[in-house]
């Protein structure tokens, strides 16, 4: 389905209409059908395992949703190359599989700057935010993102 | 039209180590979608990286490469501040270019 829906969207780039107009076009084609959701991960390593899981299972149960994963304070630690979970795993692979399956991580930088973590120690698929909480709010209160915390 | 690609470029000792993660389908014109019909092939064909107007890395992509594929390489005669321009061409002659600074 996701396939499809770039392939529509690149075939209206293709016929002229500008990237702008074919990006302004999607929130609205996927009103009502597609359903969006944000994931807060602010409590750290524990919390992120458990949200590799969930999000693994939410896109095997529902391909079609767009997912959004806000991470702020603690939350931000699975981020950062080199992190490892409890069994000394460490997330890039699964982060990036996850990417590669359309969803996207965005770091807070409040929290980057209060916790020191230079931005570019952050895995490549994270995108830098400037407020977590701001973004949460606004995914929910202006673009319809169902909010999630695992 | 295309997605941005993530650049990053660290110096260390004379060594400019360059990261970049490509966002790309990459179909390979083997898949079937549901219907039984023939996926067309999508993907880069060729990435080249510049520093300082000079060519410092060129790369012929095909069909065995990943979706959203990542690279990384190292060149030597970089310099702190300097800029690295990474640009990608696909089978359907479709182009992006980002860049990065060298931190």
């Amino acid at each position: 389905m996701r396939r499809a829906f770039i392939r529509a969207s690149a075939a209206l780039a293709a016929i002229g209409l500008t990237a702008k107009a074919a990006a302004q076009a999607a929130p609205a084609a996927g009103k009502g059908g597609r359903v969006r959701v944000v994931y807060q991960l602010s409590e750290g390593i524990d919390q992120a395992v458990r949200a590799m899981a969930n999000l693994r299972n939410h896109l095997n149960a529902a391909p079609d949703t767009k997912i959004v994963v806000v991470a702020f304070g603690y939350g931000v630690d699975f981020l950062v190359e080199g992190a490892r979970d409890a069994r000394g795993n460490t997330f890039d692979a699964a982060v990036s599989a996850l990417s590669s399956a359309g969803v996207e991580f965005r770091a807070c930088h409040n929290t980057l700057v209060a916790r020191k973590i230079p931005e570019d120690k952050l895995l490549m698929e994270a995108k830098v935010v400037p407020a977590g909480v701001v973004e949460i709010a606004r995914l929910q209160f202006e673009d319809g993102y169902a909010y999630l915390k695992p | 039209m295309a997605d941005p690609m993530r650049v990053r470029a660290t110096e260390n000792g004379g060594v400019v180590d360059v990261k970049i993660l490509m966002k790309h389908e990459m179909e390979t014109g083997q898949r079937k979608d549901a219907a039984g019909k023939l996926i067309p092939a999508w993907h880069i064909q060729t990435v080249t990286a510049q520093c300082k107007g000079k060519e410092v890395f060129r790369a012929q992509f095909g069909p065995a490469v990943s979706k959203d594929p990542f690279l990384s390489f190292k060149f030597k005669g970089g310099a702190k501040g300097d800029k690295v321009t990474v640009t990608w061409v696909d089978n359907h002659g479709d182009k992006r270019t980002d860049e990065a600074t060298i931190a």
